[in-house]
C-alpha cells in the first residue's frame, strides 16, 4: 500500500507530468532536426522530455519524504472571480464598456464575504463611468461605450 | 570625464517636460501601490504597459521604472502606520517601524525610511551608472554560446533565490521556456503550440500570463485567505525628523544597508526582497544589543529601507547590460522595451545612449521626487489606508481586463487570462512558484535561437560551451549555485532567513 506523504509535490509532479505530455503528443507533428540543425521541435521535445523527467521524479519524491498538505479550497472567490473574467470576454463586443464594467464588478464583488449590496451598487456606477472617462475620453480606447461594433 | 558627459546627455534627456510628468506620475503611481497592501509593482506595472504603447519608449521605461522604485519608498509607510507590510520588501520593516510607532516615534520611523531610501537611492544611481558600462563592454565579446549560458546561470540563480523547493523551481522554468515557444518558429515559420488559433501565432501573449499568474491571482488568494482587521494607528506621528540620537544611531546602517542593497541587487535573482530581509539580518549581527532589535530599533528600519531601495535601483543593471531580466519585475520591463522596439542589451548603451542614460538621470531625480512626495505628504497616504479591500479589488480586476483587452481588442487574450489565472491558483495550491515560470517564458525564445546558432557554429558538438572560456566559466558558477543550495546547512540558513 502506498500512502501519499507530500500531496503538494504530487499534484505539482501531475502538473509537470501532463504538461510534459502534453508538449509531446502535441508537438509530434513539428520537424526535430538534428543537433547541428535544430528544427522546430527539438526544443519543445527536448523540454517535454524534461517536464516528465520531472514529473515522475517529484512524483516519487511526494511518495517518500513528508510534505505539506494541499490548503482547502474556497469556491466562491475562486469560481467568481473566473466567471467574472468569463463574462468580460463574453459581452465586451456586444455590450459597450459602460454594461460590462457594472457587470463584471458585480460579479467580482459578490466574490468576497464582506461586501455589500449597497456598496457594490455604488462601486459598479462609479467604476463605470470611471472607466469610460479614462480609458475612451482620456486614453481614446477604440471601444464602444453601449453597444457593440 | 566620460560619466560626466554621459549624466549631461541623460540629465537633459529627463529633463524634458514630458519625461518630468511621467516620472512623477510613475513615481506617485508606486507610492500609491507601495502604500496600498494586496496590490503590488508587478500587477500595476502590468496594468500600465498597455498606456506606454503610446508613449515614447524614455517616456515609457521612466514612468514604469518609477512605479518599482516609488513602491519600496510607499511599501515602509503602511508597515510603520499598520504593521502590515504594503510590499514584501517591507516586511521586516514591520518588526522595528510598527514599534517605533507604537512608542510615538512614529515620525522619526518615516523620515529615516524616507531619508535612508533617498540616500540609498543616489547611491544606487551611481553603481549603475559606473558599473553598467564595464559589463556592457565586458558582454561585447559574448557569441550566442556564452549568452545561452548566461540565460542558463541567470534562471538558475533566480530560482536559487527563490523559496521553496529547488527541484520544483527549476521545474518551473522548464514550463516557463515551453510556454515561451509557443507562436510561429521566426526560422521556419511552422506553427507550434497554437491550436489553429490566429490570435496564437503570434505566441502567448505575456500580459496574460502576466496579469493571469500575478495581478490576478493574487486577488484570487487574497479573498481565500484574508479576514482583515486593519488597525490604522490613531496615535500622533509625532515630528518628521530625527533628533541627534537617532541620526547617530541611523547613519552607519543606512551606509551597510545601501551597500549591501546594491551588491544583492546586481546580481541574478537577487532584488528588493533577499536585499531587506539580507540587511535586517546583518543590523542584528553587528548591533551591540541584538535584544533591542524587534522593539523599536531605529537601524531596524534605516537598513532595510536603504536596502530595498539601492536594489531596486542596481536590479536594473543586469537588463540593461546583459539583456537578462533578474526577477519579475524586470521581465516586465523586458516586456516593455521589446514592445518599444527595443532589445534590451548592451547595444542600448551604445546606439540609444539618450534612452540608457535618461533613464538613469531619472531614477535620481524620481528619487528626489519620492522624497517631496512622501514625507509632506504622509497624511494623505494614511488615509488612503482606510479603503477597505473589498471596495480596491474589484478596481483592480476590472484595470487588468481592460488593460489586457485594449492591447489588441482580442477577446483571446482575456480568455486566456482566464485560464492562466486558474493554472496559477492551482501552482499556488501545490506549492509551486510562478515567478521562475515567468522568467523562462520571455527568456524561451531567446534561449532556443542561442542554441540553435551555437549548435550550427560547432556542428552540433555540445561541448562548445564547456570548450569556450567565459561560457564555462558562467556554467560552473551556475553549477555552484545549485551545489551551495544542495547543501544541507545552506539550506537550513536560506530556510530561517525566509521565516524570519
Amino acid at each position: 500500500m502506498v500512502s501519499i506523504k507530500s500531496p503538494q509535490d504530487l499534484g505539482a509532479a501531475i502538473t509537470f507530468f501532463v504538461i510534459g505530455v502534453g508538449g509531446l503528443w502535441f508537438g509530434q507533428e513539428y520537424d526535430v532536426g538534428t543537433m547541428s540543425a535544430m528544427g522546430p521541435g527539438y526544443m519543445p521535445m527536448l523540454l517535454s522530455y524534461s517536464l516528465i523527467v520531472f514529473g515522475i521524479g517529484t512524483g516519487f519524491s511526494s511518495l517518500r519524504y513528508e510534505g505539506p498538505a494541499i490548503a482547502t479550497v474556497r469556491w466562491r472567490p475562486v469560481i467568481l472571480i473566473l466567471l467574472s473574467i468569463l463574462l468580460f470576454a463574453l459581452i465586451i463586443r456586444t455590450a459597450g464598456l459602460l454594461v460590462t464594467v457594472s457587470a463584471v464588478t458585480v460579479i467580482a464583488a459578490v466574490a468576497s464575504t464582506e461586501s455589500k449590496w449597497l456598496e457594490t451598487i455604488a462601486l459598479a456606477v462609479f467604476l463605470s463611468v470611471f472607466c469610460v472617462l479614462v480609458f475612451i475620453y482620456g486614453l481614446g480606447q477604440a471601444i464602444p461605450i453601449i453597444g457593440g461594433d | 570625464m566620460d560619466i560626466l558627459h554621459n549624466l549631461v546627455t541623460g540629465f537633459s534627456a529627463a529633463l524634458s517636460l514630458q519625461n518630468l510628468m511621467f516620472c512623477f506620475i510613475g513615481c506617485m503611481l508606486g507610492t500609491l501601490i507601495g502604500v496600498l497592501p494586496g496590490i503590488g509593482p508587478v500587477a500595476t506595472i502590468a496594468m500600465l504597459l498597455p498606456v506606454t504603447y503610446g508613449l515614447s519608449p524614455l517616456a515609457a521605461l521612466i514612468m514604469l521604472a518609477g512605479i518599482y522604485y516609488g513602491a519600496q519608498y510607499g511599501g515602509s509607510t503602511t508597515a510603520i502606520l499598520v504593521n502590515m507590510p504594503g510590499e514584501t520588501s517591507s516586511v521586516v520593516t514591520c518588526l522595528d517601524g510598527y514599534q517605533m510607532a507604537r512608542e510615538g516615534r512614529a515620525g522619526a520611523a518615516l523620515a529615516v525610511a524616507a531619508l535612508g531610501s533617498f540616500f540609498a537611492g543616489c547611491v544606487g544611481t551611481l553603481v549603475v551608472a559606473g558599473f553598467a558600462p564595464i559589463l556592457a563592454a565586458f558582454s561585447e565579446k559574448f557569441t550566442s554560446v556564452e549568452y545561452f549560458s548566461l540565460m542558463v546561470l541567470g534562471l538558475l540563480s533566480a530560482v536559487v533565490m527563490a523559496q521553496g523547493s529547488l527541484i520544483k523551481a527549476i521545474a518551473m522554468i522548464f514550463v516557463g521556456l515551453l510556454f515561451g515557444l509557443s507562436g510561429t518558429d521566426v526560422n521556419t515559420g511552422t506553427a507550434r503550440y497554437t491550436f489553429g488559433v490566429s490570435e496564437l501565432f503570434d505566441g502567448i501573449g505575456f500580459l496574460p500570463v502576466v496579469m493571469g499568474l500575478f495581478g490576478l491571482n493574487e486577488v484570487m488568494t487574497n479573498l481565500e485567505e484574508r479576514h482583515e482587521q486593519r488597525q490604522v494607528i490613531t496615535a500622533k506621528i509625532g515630528k518628521l525628523w530625527l533628533t541627534m540620537q537617532d541620526f547617530r544611531e541611523a547613519w552607519p546602517a543606512v551606509l551597510r544597508g545601501t551597500g549591501l542593497g546594491s551588491l544583492l541587487g546586481i546580481l541574478p535573482g537577487g532584488g528588493v526582497v533577499l536585499a531587506s530581509f539580507a540587511s535586517y539580518t546583518l543590523e542584528k549581527k553587528v548591533a551591540k544589543n541584538p535584544l533591542r532589535f524587534g522593539r523599536g530599533a531605529i537601524e531596524g528600519v534605516a537598513g532595510p529601507e536603504s536596502a530595498n531601495n539601492a536594489a531596486a535601483q542596481t536590479s536594473f543593471i543586469p537588463l540593461l547590460t546583459l539583456g537578462l531580466p533578474s526577477n519579475v519585475v524586470m521581465a516586465l520591463m523586458m516586456g516593455a522595451m521589446i514592445i518599444q522596439g527595443i532589445a534590451p542589451g548592451a547595444a542600448v548603451m551604445d546606439k540609444r545612449p539618450d534612452l540608457f542614460w535618461g533613464m538613469v538621470a531619472s531614477m535620481w531625480i524620481g528619487n528626489l521626487m519620492l522624497l517631496v512626495i512622501n514625507l509632506p505628504l504622509i497624511g494623505m497616504w494614511v488615509k488612503l489606508l482606510a479603503l477597505p479591500y473589498r471596495l480596491l479589488y474589484p478596481c483592480i480586476v476590472l484595470f487588468c481586463l481592460i488593460g489586457i483587452y485594449t492591447v489588441n481588442n482580442s477577446t483571446t487574450d482575456i480568455v486566456l487570462t482566464m485560464l492562466f489565472v486558474a493554472f496559477g491558483y492551482l501552482l499556488t495550491k501545490f506549492g509551486c512558484e510562478s515567478a521562475p515560470l515567468v522568467l523562462g517564458f520571455i527568456l524561451g525564445p531567446l534561449m532556443e535561437e542561442n542554441l540553435r546558432r551555437s549548435m550550427l557554429f560547432s556542428r552540433g558538438d555540445p561541448m562548445i560551451f564547456l570548450y569556450r572560456p567565459i561560457s564555462l566559466a558562467l556554467l560552473l558558477m551556475a553549477i555552484g549555485l545549485v551545489l551551495l543550495v544542495a547543501l544541507p546547512q545552506f539550506r537550513k540558513t536560506r530556510e530561517t532567513a525566509f521565516q524570519e
